[in-house]
Formats: C-alpha cells, structure tokens, sequence
C-alpha cells in the first residue's frame, strides 16, 4: 500500500507539465519594475539613442570602434581582468566562507572584519598600502632580497599583478555575502551521511556540500565580474599603461572629452558583450537555476545538463576519495587555519592605512616618521567633513531602504511569479551594474532634473537604489530556494493571512539574506563618487566624494584616519551584531 | 591704461613692503582689511548669492579664504560653491536638460571651443573690470565669453636626493636614461603633453611644435617607444607623481606646477625644470541661464584684480594670467610660479585652436590624438 | 517489506560492537559518561532515552561524528576509535534521512558506491537491485523531496545498506512521521532486520518502538546506561526507578521493608518478593496491568482506598485509585467481560501478585 503513487505527487507532476502561468507573485515585481523602469530603461534608452547619434542617425560611431583595434582591445582586457579576478576571488573567498559558516563565533568575526574592511579604506590610501607592501622599496621585495631568491626588486606594482591584486581586496565582500547566505542553509547532517556513506572529508565537500553552495557560488562570480567590469580608479592606480579598461576610456570620453555620442556608443558595446558573455555562460551553465529559480521551469535539456555537472563533481569526487589515504590530515582544521591566514592577508594593507592614520607627516610616508593625530584633528575640526560623514550616512540608509524592499519584492516575483520572459527581466535588473556607472549617472541626471530632484540628497538615493537593486535581488533570489513554500501553506492553513503569513513566517527566513543584501547596498551607496558627481550637482558633498577630493586636489594622510575611522565603525557594528546575536542565541 | 599704471606704484608701494614683511600670511584677511580703505567705493556691491564651481579639496578651501570670503565683505554677495571631479560634463547635462543650477564654472581649454558653439556662455562685461585688471591680463587670456582663469603647467620634476650634484635640464635629459639613471614617471591619460615632451627631448624647438603633424606625431611615439621600459609607473591622478617622488619610486617625473608648489612649500626635496614646461590655461565661464547671472560678472571682475589674484595663486598654488599680481606675491614664491615671465617664456603654450579643430574624419585633433594614445599604450 | 538477504561478502558472522567507557563531556556538562556496551553480531540493541540522555552523543561516536573524550569503541575487536567515519563501514540512517536533495534517488543510493569506486556495471545492478527490493524502481530518476516520508525512509535504507555493511546505526528514523506510518515501517525495519541480519543500533526515545523491535533495550539516562536488558526484562525487571517510570506506566508505593515484610504507608502488609538485604526503606513499583481492585471479604491483603476516576480506553479501561492514606494509584482493568465493574466513590482494596512488584531501593 505504501508503494503506490499519492495523489499529492500525481498533482504535483502534473502541475509542473503544464504551461507556466503568471502567480500572484507576480505582482511583487510591479513596483520595482516601475522604479526601474523609470529611473533606469528610459535613461538607458536615451542612452541607446545617443550611441546612433539621435538627433542625426549614425552608426559611426561604432563603425570607428569597430575600425579601431585599440577599443576591441581595452574590452579584451577588461574581460581578461575581470574573469582572472573573478576566479582569484572565487578561490580565495570560498575556504573564506566555508570558514565562515563553519566557524565559531570568534573565528566568524574575525573573518568577517578582514572581509568588510578593506571595502572602507579609501582607494588611495589603500593604493598607498601596497606600495608599502609590493612597491620596488617595499615588503615583499624586502623579504625576497633578503632570502636571496631575487637579486633584483621584482616589479608587482604598476602591472596586471597589481591591478589583480588591488582588485581583488576589495571585492572579496561581493563573492563571500551571498556565499555564506547559502552556505548557512546547508543541512550539515547531510556531510555526515556522505562521511557515512564512506565519503572522505574532501569528497563529501565535493560531491554534497560544493554542489548545494552553487546558488550562491553563482550569485557571487556573477556579482563580482560583473562588478569588476566597472572598476577604473584601481587599475589607473596600480596598473601599467597598457592596462585600459573600457570603463576608464567611456569614463574619458564622456567626463573628459564631451564625446557623449561615443562614451554611449562604448557603452552600448559593452553592454551587449556583457550579455553575451552571461548568455554564453548560460548556455554551459544553466544560470538561472544555478541561482535558484525554482526547478519546475527547467527544460529536460536543462536538467539534464545539470545533472551532467553533478556527475562531472562526483567523478572528481569519488578520486578524490581514492587519495583519501596520501592526503595530509590537519584534523578538520585546515580550513580554518587556511582561511585565517588568507584573512590575515586581508588585513595587512588595512593595518598599514591605519597606521599611516597616526603619521605626523603632511605626505603618506612609510615608516612614518613620528606619531601624531593630526589627522584625526584635521576630521574632527572640520565641520565640512562631519557634515559629509552625515550626509553619507544619510542618503545611504534611504537608498538601502528603498533598495532593500523594491530588490527583495523583485526577487520574490521573479523566483515565484512564473512570468514569461523571466530571462529578459533578470537581465534587466543587472544591467544597471553591468553599465559604467558614469554613464548611468549621467543618464540618470536628466530624469531627475524632469521633476526637479537634481542636487537633492533623495534624487541621490534613487541613483544609488538602481544601482543597489541588483545586489539585492541577486542574493534573495539566492536564499529563497531553500524556502519551501510548505511553510507558508502551513501558515495560510493556521489562519494567516497573506500579510501575516509574510511577517511570521517569510520575513523570518528571509531575514539573514535581507540583512546582508541590505549592508551590501548600504555599502554600495556609502562608497560611491560617480553618481554624486552627477546627480549632486556639486551641491552634496558626501564622505567619498570628499576623499575622492582629497586625491585628486591634495594628497595626505587625513584620508587615512577617516578610513580608519570608518573601519573602527564598521569593526563595531560587526562586534555588536556578533553580541546581539549571541544574546538572541542564549535567550 | 595709463592711468591704472600711473595708481598702481603709489598703492603697491607700501602695500607690497607690508607683503615682503608678511611673508607668508601677507595675504590673509587682516591685510584685506588693510585695504578696504582702496574699495571704499566699491563699484561692485550687490545682493543674493553666485553659484561657483570649483574642484574641491585644497583648492576650494584656499578660494574662499583667499578669494570668496573677501568678496562676500567688499560686495555683500554670498558665495556658493559647488564641487565636481570636472565642471564640463555637468554643465553639458545641465544644458542639454535646459536647467542651469550654476553660475560660473571652469573648464578646460580644448572642450572650451564646443561648448562656446553650442551657446551655453554669456558674454563677459569686462566694463566691470577695473583698467589695472584689463591692464595686468594679457588679451589672449580674455575671450568674449571666457576668461582665463588660470594657468596650469606641466613640468619636469626631480627628486634632489636622486641627483644631488646636477639634476636634469631638459626633456633631452630626462629621455637621456645613461646620463641620469633612475625610474621615470609620466602621465597617463592624455597624449598631447607626453608628445610635446617626446618632440622637444627629439629636439624640435618649442616655436614649431604647433601644429602636431602626423609625422611629429609619428617621431614622438617612437621617441615614447625607446623610454617606455623606464616608466616605472605612468601616474593617473595628480597628486601621485609629488607622492611618488617623495618615497623614492620616481626619479623624476612630469608633474602639474601647482601640485609640485604646494609639497615644496611643505619642505619636500622636489625641484621643478621650467624648460620645456607645457602650459595650458583653463577659461571660467558663465553660464547662460544661470540664476545669478549679474553676480557672477561681479565676481569675475574682483577676482581678477591683482591683489586678489595673487590671493588666488596663493590659495590654489595655479596663478590666474593677470601679471600685475607679481607685485603681491612673496618674493619666494615668484620663481615658481608659471606666471612669472622667467618661466613662461621656457614653456610651449597650448594651441588650443589647433587642439579643438576638426580633422577632415569630423574628429577633433584632441580626440585623435587620444585614439592613436589609446593604441600606443595597448600595443 | 520482504528484504531478501543481502549477499554478504563473508560467511563469518560480523558486526560486533563494543564500547568500553566512553566519555564524551561538552563544557562542563557531561554528555556521555562512563558508557560501556557490547552489541553480538547481527543483534538489534535500542538505546533509549528522554532527549539529553547522550543516546545521540554514544551512537555519533559509534558512527565517527564525535570524539571520546576517554574510551573506546571497537567493531569485531578492531579499535576504530579515532578512525574517521568514511573508513568505519557503517551504515547510517539519519533523523530525516539526510537524503542528498540535488541528487535523484538513485544517485543517492549509488553514492556510497561512487565514494568506494565500484566499477560502473557493479555499481548499476547494485543500485537497481537494491531499489527493487524497497520498491523504488520506478522512483529511481525522482528528487527526495518529490517522495513521501515513508518513500524517503525506503530511499534512506537502501543507501545504507547498498554498500553491505555489516552494522546499521538509526537515529531515530521514525521521529518525523505520523504514529500509522511509524508502525507500519517499524514492521519493515525488523522485518528487514531478520532478513538481511545485520546488526542494528536503533536510537530512540520512544518505548514503544524500542520494547517491539529490540533483542536488546539499553536505557540511557543524564550519559549513563541504566539498564541494558531484554525488553521483558526491562518493563518486568527495572533496575532503578527511572527506568521504571519511563518505560511503561507504574505506581510507585513507598515501603518499609521490615524482617521480611513489606509495609505501606498506613503499615498494612504488602505483597512483595523476598530480598536479602535486611531492613529498609524502599519503593514497590507495580504495573497498572498488574494491581487489582477488589471489594469486601475476598480482597486480598492491600491499600484500602476508593476509586476516584474511571476512563474507558477501548481494550481496557483505567481506574483512578486514591489510598485511605493519601497515595494516587492506577490500575489498568481488561474489558475482557462485561461483569460487575466499579464505580467511582467504591471503597476497595489495591493488592497485586508477590512476583509483580519490584523492590526498588533509591
């Protein structure tokens, strides 16, 4: 009796046949798709518009990039950097957020720190830092004289090396956030029954725990390319001269040269190559599902493909087992250890800004010759400074509001709405990241100035809500996956309304991955200096925008002590979150 | 004229005794205050505000000290400024949207000319100036709906513990890597300046570097080409290159004149070649459609006075091209500054005409120099 | 279910397990203290216990997860203590079965057959064998979690099992599911049990399950083993009193055992075994099934007292008892004949059978 098929599954089965129709969720994604729509496609259309030179149609100016080797060029590289950092990151976060999940508390704030930190040191600062760690003069080659191994200074700055590295500080956040928000909703039980089912440490991470991470494994690459794309700031820093990517040469043409038509036209090509390389990705890697969205969409081609990549993991899995024996064992602690040190790497040109924080030199100079506060008095005296401190506090947390509720109510709509097109929209939603920023500011600009919000700290939070959106839907998409929707038909049952229902039971479960995309945005916005350029009319000045200042117009080291200043802030929110959880823990 | 030279002796005479005195601070409020005797009847007096753009950091700090903060007491008009990376893509969107939230704001020579065409500046009253103003600013300086409102060189600097005995002279010895060995830097982003070094290092005299052919442009790469493995880093923000040579990673490197006065000022051992120095001036403009349009010629015309002006070079380290303001510099100063007629005459002086015309592709000659840069550097 | 033997890759009978004082101690709380055990091939050994009790904490041990602080575990004499638990050869079913949720059934039963590199072919027959015999052919290309509970269970046994091991630890299995299910796939595990012959270490904290499916129950309590016995014994014979009251309903009547007589609370005569150890105070435990309430001259010797409940459960009904001198007793009465039953406010008498009660001293 008990080997007949329930009428649960035969409905179940069937319901997944039959064609896909639009849920009630669908309706989530209205208010975000309006905000979007209007605050990002009509801008990007002009955009689109500009590139084939609306008023006079021209398809010049791609016809000049096409005829120019250098513009495909600077693409190559851009691609070639962000995949090379896109993978360095990967390797390097995973152990990171493997950690992280595992981890005690101790080691998890430890982690944690390392990881968000090197996101609040200024840029400069920090491209001071590694100077000090891999300039000809500096650490690194100081050890390697000394051990004898080089006899020559070995060049790590001023190249690829150093754009790699520079880069990959920094975004290390992006690919750790949505990784551990996966990683923690893994059954760890389900290891165990790999162990007992003879899998060895490695294998059973293989062949269980890597596949199950893959959602945010997935979310995070794409994060992290897609915001390597932007970067032009740290490679014009630490890079050669040959080391252009698109975004500095857009940035050229439309800040620099006036050349909008062009800077759009580049943009468009940008664009377009972004998408292909995502559409082509998907193609080996079912992207969509790999992400999260829910099974019952996917084509037998499709899941078979998946399945393939399952079986690629168990083959390498069930090697790795063979070698089970040879392996060195570090007693489940390698992990730790590995990531640790990893973290302690983080870490080093943090310490180094905050040490030059205390330098009582008017230039970055290492070792500093004495100690002093100047800095911190030159902060605390100057009022233009504490108002920027307050202003950025402020547009962020609007921005992190309206990008955190719009985001998470996309990302239900989209995981569970059942929509048509569902590709086109997830493309939509990322391509504000996936557009220099520059462009999309100056895009933006002309919307706001329709209704007057230029030069208003709100009209600065729309720009950097669009820009936050992204993130958000990319990591809730990620989390919601492990949400059986039993619960909430649990909930429903009891009597809860729909409302109530999302209060008691979604909002729970979603909260971790709510939280993490709300500080990612929080930290999207509290970074930024483009779109304040634009959309500030140069009425708002906000912390960036006065370090950003501080290394265009001066160099000295009171950027240093406002970075350290804002890491002590972000250590501090960190520990207290640690505390308040422990205390929710116990209680 | 003739008169504002005749006034001028007789005010500077004690004014500039009191300066050398001062030294340093000479040109702070108390001196101001000195002087408001002069401005008893200012002619520019007026009410509300001016919107002004400026770059932010040091620089706007040291113009409302030096420059905004007395204005505000001669003219009862407040000013506001507003602070961007560059004013030009702002005042191109701002137009373009047909809203004008600013008055005046600076831009950079070559985007000057298409900007003027598209209509977006108001033509300056100079008969607000004073005759000693028209007098001091060189005409070429003075556009009908521009003004020069400072000038920036580019000039070749040298870290004085590299070569103690005799540092290099010229661009030939900066590309001389024998004679002077050490790590190089230069910049990165834009060609024109790096080409004209590359000329002048090949020996071109600076009265026929304009205009750049294409076989000038051909030597000048080629000239790049044999320094290339020498630049140990082609710096892109402004202030890297005074960084850079303070911690030893350059020998000697090309440098913005300003940026470089305001470390040697702090004491850094950092010496400046005039020869062969590039100079380009910046034009302030006012915007058409702007809110304070009538304020913003008040302003142009104080700050172009030679006691402001020098309060101007003083406050941003770039001198504004009025050269009557020698009179109130620090002694000290004058050498090192591109206002100084020594100095000036050793530099190339921007062809912008040239830099902003139309090839006959429709491109400009800037933005073909740029594409044939961008190539060079990712060859 | 009908299991058929598994091949077994020997004929001699394996599957010993034997724990020798194992600790295992978390901060300052001790989780397992002092536990030795010593399971014979093929036997099937419950440890039973409330939550907290370490039954968990021993059997993770057994299985690898967790390390004795002291103490060893041996499987057929062979220390395999700090042998990781990929290297132990057991099979494994866990609370909820942990089944892999991106892989299909048959991937998942396959696994352990990946893991020990068994050549393709082998390892298909294998794995379709083996869901035939739990009747999840057809299910083979499914996800877990588009199975039922019991269908996941079948998918949890056929994993375990599929590698031929020769000992199976069950972390409460049943825990999740509904008491008609449970029952029926307790069925299926014994009956597996007596097919395949394989040893079995089941934790639960149910009685229930464990009284009906062991050779042996060990009751586990604050980390120690309080009684390991057969089930019988375990519900006849408890060693302490917590094993008393947690297996199965009892009364537990105070008594002063006095030169070879038992005394109750109002010093009346009870029946009790004969003891050796002179005088004492004690407690009598005695099965609800096992006291009798009876009226006028033919009562036995026992409690006076009344009744002061009575709730018919189907196949019996229970009377509530309250003694003269204040004690709450049950006694549990078979509706076997529709005779002259009591009611509630009847004066009687509590007595039970000398070898029904037990002398618990504590």
């Amino acid at each position: 009796m008990a080997y007949t098929i329930s009428s649960t599954e035969i409905q179940k089965t069937t319901r997944a046949l039959q064609p896909a129709r639009p849920t009630p969720w669908a309706w989530l994604m209205l208010p975000g798709s309006i905000f979007l729509a209007v605050l990002f496609v009509v801008p990007l259309g002009w955009l689109l518009l500009l590139s084939f030179g609306a008023p006079d149609w021209t398809i010049a100016h791609f016809v000049r990039i096409a005829q120019n080797p250098a513009y495909i060029g600077v693409l190559r590289t851009t691609l070639q950097i962000s995949c090379v950092v896109t993978a360095l990151t990967f390797v390097l976060s995973y152990p990171i957020a493997y950690a992280l999940t595992t981890g005690g508390t101790k080691l998890r704030t430890f982690l944690l720190i390392a990881v968000v930190l090197p996101f609040f040191t200024s840029v400069l600062a920090r491209t001071f830092a590694w100077v000090v760690l891999l300039g000809r003069n500096g650490v690194i080659n100081e050890i390697l004289l000394q051990l004898g191994w080089v006899s020559q200074p070995v060049a790590l700055l001023y190249n690829r090396i150093g754009v790699i590295a520079g880069m990959t500080h920094v975004v290390m956040p992006l690919m750790i956030l949505p990784m551990l928000t996966v990683m923690s909703s893994i059954d760890q039980r389900l290891l165990r029954a790999a162990r007992a089912n003879g899998a060895s440490p490695l294998a059973a991470f293989l062949t269980v725990f890597l596949p199950l991470s893959l959602p945010g494994l997935i979310a995070g690459i794409l994060l992290v390319f897609i915001n390597c794309l932007g970067f032009y700031i740290t490679p014009a820093l630490l890079g050669g001269v040959s080391d252009v990517t698109i975004t500095m040469e857009i940035s050229a043409q439309v800040v620099g040269q006036l050349n909008w038509n062009f800077g759009a036209a580049l943009s468009t090509v940008l664009l377009v190559a972004v998408m292909a390389v995502l559409w082509l990705g998907s193609r080996f890697f079912p992207i969509e599902q790999l992400l999260g969205f829910s099974d019952d969409k996917i084509g037998l081609d499709k899941t078979a493909r998946r399945q393939m990549g399952t079986q690629w993991l168990m083959r390498i899995g069930s090697a790795a087992n063979a070698l089970d024996r040879w392996l060195p064992s570090m007693g489940g602690r390698g992990i730790p250890i590995f990531a640790s040190f990893l973290a302690v790497l983080l870490l080093l040109p943090v310490v180094i800004v905050a040490y030059l924080s205390f330098s009582a030199s008017s230039y970055f100079v290492f070792p500093v010759p004495g100690y002093s506060l100047q800095n911190y008095e030159r902060y605390f005296s100057d009022p233009l400074w504490l108002r920027a401190t307050v202003t950025s506090i402020r547009i962020a947390l609007m921005a992190t509001t309206m990008a955190t509720m719009l985001g998470a109510m996309l990302a239900f709509g989209l995981s569970r709405g059942r929509i048509r097109g569902r590709g086109a929209m997830i493309a939509l939603v990322l391509s504000p990241i996936i557009m220099p920023t520059v462009v999309v500011a100056v895009a933006t600009y002309f919307v706001l100035v329709q209704v007057g919000l230029q030069g208003t700290e709100f009209g600065l939070a729309l720009g950097h809500a669009v820009h936050a959106i992204p993130y958000v839907v990319v990591i809730v998409v990620a989390n919601l996956r492990d949400l059986n929707p039993t619960y909430e038909r649990a909930a429903r049952s009891l009597g809860a309304g729909p409302l109530a229902t999302f209060r008691t039971i979604i909002a729970p479960l979603v909260m971790p991955a709510l939280i993490v995309a709300a500080f990612l945005a929080f930290l999207i916005s509290f970074d930024d200096v483009v779109y304040v350029l634009f959309l500030g009319i140069g009425r708002i000045a906000t912390l960036p925008m006065r370090m950003w200042e501080g290394i265009t117009q001066d160099i000295n080291p009171t950027i240093a002590a406002v970075a350290t200043l804002q890491m002590v802030f972000a250590t501090i929110v960190i520990f207290v979150n640690t505390l308040l959880g422990r205390r929710k823990a116990q209680s | 004229m003739t008169d504002s030279v005749d006034i001028k002796p007789r005010q500077f005479g004690w004014n500039r005794r009191a300066l050398l005195q001062g030294a340093a601070a000479s040109m702070t409020i108390p001196a101001l205050a000195r002087a408001t005797e002069a401005f008893a009847q200012e002619k520019l007096t007026g009410s509300g505000e001016v919107v002004v753009y400026s770059y932010g950091g040091s620089f706007t700090e040291g113009v409302r000290r030096q420059v905004y903060e007395p204005f505000t007491k001669a003219t009862g008009i407040k000013v506001v400024d507003v602070v961007a990376d560059l004013a030009e893509p702002q005042v191109k969107a701002m137009h373009q949207a047909g809203r004008i939230d600013w008055d005046i704001a600076y831009v950079v020579a070559q985007n000057y000319p298409e900007m003027h065409e598209a209509g977006m500046f108001v033509p300056i009253d100079y008969s607000l100036w004073d005759e000693e103003s028209l007098a001091g600013t060189p005409a070429r300086t003075r556009l009908k709906d521009a003004v020069a409102i400072y000038g920036v060189g580019m000039v070749l600097a040298y870290d004085q513990r590299a070569y103690p005995e005799r540092g290099p002279q010229s661009w030939a010895d900066f590309w001389d890597v024998k004679k002077f060995p050490g790590p190089r830097g230069l910049f990165a982003s834009e060609a024109t300046r790096n080409i004209v070094s590359a000329l002048l290092a090949a020996g071109v005299a600076t009265k026929d570097i304009w205009p750049l052919t294409d076989d000038k442009i051909g030597q000048a790469f080629d000239k790049l080409s044999g320094l290339k493995p020498h630049i140990t880093k082609w710096w892109a923000a402004g202030g890297e290159p005074i960084q850079l040579l303070i911690n030893r990673e350059y020998a000697m490197s090309n440098v913005y004149d300003g940026r470089a006065l305001a470390a040697i000022r702090q004491g850094a051992p950092i010496k400046l070649v005039w020869n062969g120095g590039y100079l380009r001036y910046n034009y302030a403009t006012i915007l058409k459609g702007g809110p304070n349009t009538a304020n913003a010629q008040k302003l142009f015309a104080f700050l172009n006075r030679a006691r402001i002006a020098a309060g101007w070079t003083q406050g941003t380290g770039y001198p504004g091209p009025n050269t009557n303001q020698l009179d109130y510099l620090p002694a000290e100063l004058i050498p090192l500054l591109n206002i100084n007629p020594e100095n000036i005459g050793k530099c190339v002086i921007e062809d912008t005409g040239w830099l902003a015309a139309k090839r006959p592709d429709g491109k400009t000659n800037v933005d073909y120099l740029q594409e044939r840069w961008l190539a060079w550097r990712t060859r | 279910m009908l299991m058929r033997a598994m091949p077994s890759s020997t004929d001699v009978k394996t599957g010993g397990i034997a724990l020798h004082s194992l600790q295992k101690r978390y901060g300052a709380a001790m989780a397992v203290d002092d536990v030795s055990l010593s399971v014979s091939p093929g036997e099937f050994i419950s440890l039973l216990g409330p939550s907290g009790s370490g039954k968990t904490t021993t059997l993770m041990m057994i299985a690898g997860f967790e390390m004795p602080d002291s103490g060893r575990v041996l499987l057929d004499d062979k220390d395999i203590t700090r042998l990781p638990p990929h290297r132990r050869e057991l099979g494994v079913i866990f609370q909820n079965y942990a089944l892999f949720p991106h892989m299909t059934v048959a991937e998942n039963v396959a696994y352990p057959l990946r893991m020990r590199r068994v050549p393709k072919a082998q390892l298909e027959a294998r794995v379709n064998r083996v869901l035939d015999q739990v009747h999840l052919g057809a299910f083979a290309a499914r996800r877990p979690h588009q199975l039922s509970g019991g269908q996941q269970q079948r998918v949890a046994i056929a994993r375990a099992l599929v590698f031929d091991p020769p000992v199976l630890l069950l972390d409460e299995p049943l825990g999740a599911l509904d008491k008609k299910l449970r029952q029926h796939l307790r069925n299926e595990i014994k009956t597996l049990h007596r097919d395949v012959g394989k040893t079995m270490i089941y934790v639960t904290h149910d009685q229930e399950e464990a009284l009906a499916m062991s050779d042996r129950v060990a009751v586990m309590h604050e980390g120690r083993i309080r009684q390991v016995s057969a089930p019988q014994d375990i519900y006849r014979r408890p060693a302490d009193l917590f094993v008393a009251s947690f297996v199965g309903e009892v009364n537990l009547i105070p008594a002063k055992l006095r030169s070879g007589v038992a005394h109750g609370p109002a010093d009346e005569t009870l029946a009790a075994p004969a003891w050796s150890d002179g005088d004492m105070d004690a407690t009598l435990c005695v099965r609800p099934e096992h006291l009798h309430l009876g009226t006028g001259e033919a009562a036995a010797p026992g409690i006076q007292g009344h009744v002061t409940g009575m709730t018919f459960v189907g196949d019996a009904t229970i009377v509530e008892f309250r003694s003269n001198s204040g004690l709450q007793l049950t006694s549990k009465v078979l509706n076997i004949s529709a005779g002259a039953m009591l009611g509630v406010g009847d004066n009687c008498t509590a007595s039970w059978a000398t070898n029904d009660a037990t002398i618990l001293t504590e």
